[in-house]
């Protein structure tokens, strides 16, 4: 009882202390993975400091924070936590966030080629760049 | 103290129309004030913020969220841009029109409130509206128009012109002021997906198009002048208070036409004792969710824009006797599905439900004569009931596309930034605040603008309307 005690309590200081930047990294790094992209970890890292010093996430709701925080703990543990929907949106924001920020896009989504980070995607440096837009599908 | 011809509250879509139509029809011996509670933030300078090298004179500007006192923040967000030119810089330049059945609600389905005026009486102003904004829009509407748009139509997508194909004029490119060919001083939209500040100034705002008015001779434009208060004699406006670097100022002018946003203007009427049951009264706005569809083998894909294409398909009908219209729009923005090879095989889309304006959300008087108080309880249950059949409609509506899932946030999202109705239109003095010219039932020459006027909001979005509005107000009236 005291050890399964303890172990809640060290799992629940490990998530409660654990930061949104490892979220992100996990995230990335878990989903990058899954679908069978070449990124190096060193990338990843390059991304969170870069998003970190461009202040990008500070127009995330802390509750989105919260949730993606929390839940890239559980991610792989085969547990099904409610909201799960909400959680899979906010790892798509944080998938594009990074995919826009390499040259994923410039090398025309080609997963067999290695990812680089570039900058952190601002429309405001880079606009008209919605690779999905009739600038690049005319007709 | 100075005399002027009129005195114009706010640098807006409502305050900028109809100055345009006054000097239109006033010409140029008229003398005008206009009373600007922000300044002028350029667009150049908001870029310059957002690229990370902002000027230190514009850190500091008041938030929205700091002119007004509300209790209830974590649950309603009431958004605008308390600066020169107004919400034209905050806005995403969706210009549909209303139809013709949302002037006559009550009658026709038992909600809300009807207009004083029809679609018919409005349409010329439409026309006149578009043709400044300079929106881009397709041939084939769900409203009648007796005018072309100005620009060409926005792309659609491969996803829009299946659904199209479909649905004919209920399923439309969106009519936008975001332009499509070069316009002006604007630019052509790029779909850079960040309307709220265009990267390359394409969307209509006042300072891109209509700046030259306030730059007339006979015009006078002073900044960080916020109007609190009307000094009133015998049911006539003799001119307004207005609040200057901590002191309070009066200034005289024979018409005043308050063209702050519906939190403002039923606030300068309520200081200024306005005892009409309905001023303040009705506060609401849309409510808006989100929705993903998944598609097996079909691309979304060639959408020019933010918005690609509006959807009808849940608006108009009886339905509205028992739930809300709904208005559709299909976004495109940079989202992407994670999945190889499937990274567009997905739609998002929002779905604007319309909201029935409640006497008890309203606007009242603080004990700072500078802030309205709100006090708002939560939209209508007529919008829940909409939003509880969305994903079933969403079924119906969408089944004839490839679709492997749809998932439907249970979330409305905190705001549409269309705040509405506060100082309602109406034929008699006892059901609403102002007459169908926008001339205060009571104080006959004082004007109220902009969406505080609406009886009832629709789905669509309001910036058309008032703007016409506010054309039609003057183009009467001088």
């Amino acid at each position: 009882m005291v050890s399964v005690g303890a172990a809640a309590v060290t799992v629940g200081t490990y998530i409660s202390c654990s930061s949104f930047d490892n979220a992100v990294r996990s995230i990335i790094v878990r989903e990058m993975s899954v679908f069978g992209y070449k990124v190096e970890v060193k990338e990843v890292m390059a991304f969170v400091a870069g998003a970190n010093k461009a202040r990008l996430w500070e127009s995330f709701p802390i509750l989105k924070k919260e949730l993606l925080r929390w839940y890239a703990q559980f991610e792989g543990l085969g547990i099904k936590l409610p909201a799960s929907d909400k959680y899979k949106w906010a790892k798509q924001e944080i998938v594009r966030q990074f995919l826009f920020s390499t040259n994923f896009f410039y090398e025309g989504m080609d997963v067999s080629k290695p990812m680089h980070y570039l900058r952190i995607y601002n429309p405001y440096d880079v606009p008209c760049c919605n690779p999905f837009s009739n600038m690049y599908y005319p007709g | 103290m100075d005399g002027y011809d009129l005195i114009l509250v706010g640098t807006g879509f409502a305050s900028s129309f109809f100055l345009k139509k006054y000097l239109e029809k006033s010409g140029k011996s008229k003398k005008v004030l206009v009373l600007e509670r922000g300044v002028f933030y350029p667009h150049s300078a908001r870029l310059d913020s957002k690229r990370g090298h902002g000027a230190p004179k514009f850190a500091d500007l008041p938030s929205p969220d700091d002119t007004f006192i509300f209790d209830n923040r974590d649950k309603k967000s009431w958004v605008f841009d308390p600066n020169f030119g107004g919400s034209s810089n905050c806005w995403v330049g969706c210009t549909p029109r209303f139809l013709p059945n949302d002037f006559k609600i009550k009658t026709l389905y038992g909600i809300g409130y009807d207009w004083p005026l029809t679609y018919d009486d409005i349409e010329p102003y439409y026309c006149d509206a578009e043709d400044i904004l300079g929106v881009a829009g397709p041939e084939l509407t769900p409203f009648p128009k007796s005018r072309k748009y100005p620009l060409p139509p926005q792309h659609l997508s491969t996803v829009d012109k299946i659904i199209q194909e479909r649905y004919g004029k209920l399923f439309i490119s969106q009519p936008t002021a975001r332009a499509t060919v070069p316009v002006g001083i604007r630019n052509a939209c790029c779909s850079s997906g960040v309307c709220k500040l265009c990267p390359v100034d394409s969307k209509f705002t006042i300072e891109n198009t209509l700046l030259y008015l306030y730059r007339q001779s006979n015009v006078q434009i002073k900044y960080n002048s916020q109007v609190h208060n009307l000094r009133i004699e015998n049911n006539q406006v003799k001119g307004v208070v207005y609040r200057y670097e901590g002191k309070d100022y009066e200034v005289n002018g024979e018409v005043v036409a308050l063209g702050a946003n519906p939190i403002f203007n039923s606030h300068i009427l309520l200081s200024a004792g306005d005892n009409s049951y309905y001023t303040g009264r009705g506060l609401c706005e849309q409510r808006g969710a989100f929705a993903r569809l998944y598609f097996e083998g079909l691309d979304n894909v060639g959408g020019s824009s933010i918005i690609t294409t509006n959807g009808f398909m849940l608006y108009d009908g009886v339905h509205r006797k028992e739930y809300s219209a709904c208005l559709i729009e299909n976004s495109n923005t940079v989202f992407v599905r994670n999945e190889p090879g499937k990274w567009r095989k997905l739609a998002l889309m929002k779905f604007i439900f319309e909201d029935i304006p409640n006497d008890n959300n309203r606007v009242v008087i603080s004990e700072d004569p500078l802030k309205p108080k709100i006090e708002y309880s939560g939209h209508d249950p007529y919008v829940d009931r909409a939003k509880n059949k969305l994903e079933d409609n969403i079924r119906k509506v969408f089944s004839f596309l490839p679709l492997e899932r749809v998932e439907v946030d249970d979330f409305f999202q905190k705001t549409e930034f269309h705040i509405c109705s506060t100082a309602r239109m109406s034929r008699i003095p006892s059901e609403g605040v102002v007459d169908q010219n926008l001339i205060h039932h009571k104080f006959r020459n004082l004007f109220v603008l902009g969406s505080a006027v609406f009886p009832s909001i629709t789905p669509a979005n309001p910036t058309l309307t008032l703007s016409s509005l506010s054309l039609m107000a003057a183009d009467r009236s001088f």
